[in-house]
């Protein structure tokens, strides 16, 4: 995906090229047939295990409209905008993180059109850390294989959630199964993400994430696998958790005594 | 490191309390905390307060720490309505029926502890060493050393007031004796739409009792008690769920819930200790005896320990503060007291939570009856704020000093 990530014009005196520069990422970035089709397809999943269980733990009425009102939730890594805006459309306040500007670009540009009122930065979950700002939600969604340092990632992400409040991480486990299928069958094989997406070595075992989170006082509450059938490319839940899975944790409540 | 008459472990409200009663008349005393000096948030309520009756207000004037106490954000109470959610009965108690100003007064607890210690900082017989954890109390004929990771101290008496787990107590093998309630009270700061008109709202749910304790800047603090799992699932809720849920329990009485602050919880248990004394050892407040907080009575039962083990040491025949007969004078004199209110605090905790139609009746029957009698009411809200019962020297108000 190094085109999306490819640096904007410099000759900023231009505007117009520029916006017509990010538009085109973004159509890209959204267009639920061009390259990101799998993400789209696991967001509706995902959209709509997030507003069942940050429901049910957070207690926001989810026969309401919406469902997510009153939840304060900051998405990780957030790409292309993908699922803040889905978050946003259930009525969560969402803010939303990436490293990568052409990502907050696009992502800004899309939201533009769209009208939510979502609050995208490119920054660090460090830096927003450093703010101290607190959140009922923390979104992880495939983002933790892609980090270097994990234990001091999952310390901010930890921090960033509010005593009582939920993390929730997707990520693909470390097994056999999913060498064969994440990296080998999807990049390989049936060529659904570019050569060199993902480095086996850097996938992460529940039990290592759970570990990590419980020693920042957050204890594991679900657990949940995801799997795709490649023919009709349709994302379900399943209870094996060999390749793609979701955790969600909650943080303890701060005892006064 | 020198000699003291008397090392207290633990320098919270009751630990503080004690020094203070003690260097007024002279004692050389060492308090000692395994944690550091409390931090008072200018800008944000403690999470925990108390609501503190006319003795422990009398102990504090006569320690001349209630004016930098008063001085901060307290606030006199001077209503209380508790009402049932079962039988709709309720009851009013009012300082006006006892010809009182207030009925008492909600404090933080950090403010407390804060003025105590810059009391105490006044008398030079007094040291304070936070950050301190004692490693072994070992009583000898004439004296007990109190070792910790620094050194030693001697003294004559060693007092325990390092709160519920106190660890003294464990130290000593002195068991207690008591419920696991099972559960949890929240805590937090609210805005609620309706004003608190200086009152101490409460109300009893069949999970448990819910207050509404009166905050000076207008706001209310809440403690609400429920079953574990219940407070497990309203800590997760995000705040403007909460808020509803707790307009909800209330009964929107003050209408709605408009603004909250961080939340907290606290074990509930009752305990008490099967013994206050052991050789130049004594316990005093939670570390003797906890009590559910819907009488709001924890901290005034401390407090009445620290004055009349003051009282008694003052009275100490032949000056060595640390003998049986002083020790066995202050344990007669506050077991019996502490025993009638934890058990009067159990009965009403264990009476509100039956869901038995005649049961509900009954207790709706007897809200009624005694809300309207004027002497059972009176001789109820006399003993809650601690001006009847046997007061020690130091619990008792001169005239002429009462107000604020």
């Amino acid at each position: 995906m190094d085109h999306l990530n490819a640096t904007a014009p410099l000759d900023g005196t231009i505007d117009l090229r520029e916006v017509e520069y990010y538009r085109n990422l973004a159509k890209l970035w959204w267009d639920r047939s061009g390259p990101f089709w799998p993400l789209h397809k696991l967001n509706e999943l995902r959209v709509q295990y997030l507003q069942m269980t940050l429901s049910t733990i957070l207690g926001s009425d989810a026969s309401y409209a919406k469902p997510l009102q009153g939840v304060r939730v900051v998405d990780i890594g957030c790409g292309g905008g993908i699922l803040s805006e889905s978050m946003a459309m259930l009525g969560a306040e969402v803010t939303a993180i990436d490293v990568v500007d052409n990502n907050i670009q696009v992502a800004r540009q899309h939201c533009r059109e769209t009208g939510f009122d979502i609050d995208y930065r490119l920054s660090t979950a460090s830096e927003l850390r450093a703010a101290g700002t607190k959140f009922d939600a923390v979104l992880n969604m495939e983002v933790v294989e892609h980090v270097a340092d994990l234990p001091s990632f999952l310390n901010d992400c930890c921090d960033l959630v509010r005593p009582g409040g939920v993390m929730v991480i997707a990520t693909i486990n470390r097994t056999l199964v999913s060498y064969l299928f994440a990296i080998l069958g999807a990049e390989y094989v049936l060529r659904w993400l570019p050569k060199g997406t993902h480095r086996w070595r850097q996938f992460r075992k529940p039990t290592e994430l759970a570990r990590l989170m419980a020693a920042d006082g957050l204890e594991l509450a679900e657990k949940v696998g995801v799997k795709v059938n490649p023919f009709t490319r349709r994302f379900s839940l399943t209870r094996s958790d060999l390749v793609n899975y979701m955790l969600v944790a909650q943080k303890s409540a701060r005892c006064v005594v | 490191m020198g000699e003291h008459d008397v090392v207290i472990i633990g320098a919270g409200m009751v630990g503080a309390t004690l020094a203070n009663a003690l260097a007024q008349r002279k004692y050389r005393v060492a308090l000692i905390d395994s944690g550091n000096p409390p931090a008072v948030d200018p800008d944000a309520y403690d999470l925990r307060v108390s609501a503190l009756g006319r003795a422990a207000e009398c102990v504090f004037r006569n320690l001349d720490a209630w004016p930098a106490i008063s001085a901060q954000r307290v606030s006199p109470f001077r209503k209380m309505r508790v009402w049932d959610a079962g039988s709709g009965g309720s009851i009013t108690f009012d300082a006006a029926d006892v010809g009182e100003p207030q009925l008492g007064h909600i404090v933080e607890n950090s403010l407390v502890v804060q003025a105590l210690h810059r009391r105490l900082s006044d008398y030079p017989g007094v040291e304070v060493f936070w950050a301190t954890e004692v490693t072994k109390i070992v009583p000898h004929r004439d004296a007990v050393t109190i070792e910790h990771q620094g050194g030693e101290f001697k003294a004559a008496l060693v007092v325990g007031a390092d709160g519920a787990g106190s660890w003294v107590r464990k130290h000593l093998g002195i068991g207690t004796r008591g419920t696991d309630y099972g559960q949890r009270a929240i805590v937090a700061q609210v805005r609620t739409e309706q004003p608190h008109e200086y009152t101490a709202w409460q109300r009893f749910l069949p999970t448990g009792p819910l207050a509404f304790l009166p905050l000076a800047d207008g706001s209310c603090s809440i403690v609400w008690s429920c079953d574990r799992s219940l407070a497990e699932q309203l800590m997760g809720l995000t705040d403007e769920a909460f808020r509803y849920r707790l307009g909800e329990a209330f009964e929107f009485k003050l209408g709605k819930i408009s603004g909250i602050g961080e939340r907290g919880w606290f074990p509930l248990a009752r305990s008490h200790a099967e013994d206050y004394i052991a050789v130049r050892c004594a316990l005093i407040g939670d570390a003797a005896h906890t009590v559910h907080p819907l009488a709001g009575q924890g901290a005034n039962l401390g407090i009445a320990d620290a004055a009349v083990l003051a009282e008694a040491i003052t009275g100490a025949a032949g000056g060595d503060v640390g003998v049986r007969s002083v020790l066995r004078r202050y344990e007669r004199w506050r077991r019996g007291e502490n025993m009638l209110m934890m058990n009067a605090v159990h009965g009403l905790q264990r009476l509100f939570q039956f869901q038995l139609q005649p049961i509900r009746q009954i207790r709706g029957l007897g809200l009624r009856l005694t809300d309207a009698s004027g002497p059972v009411k009176e001789l109820i809200i006399r003993r809650a704020m601690g001006i009847s019962g046997d007061l020690p020297q130091l619990a008792r108000c001169l005239s002429g000093n009462t107000d604020l």
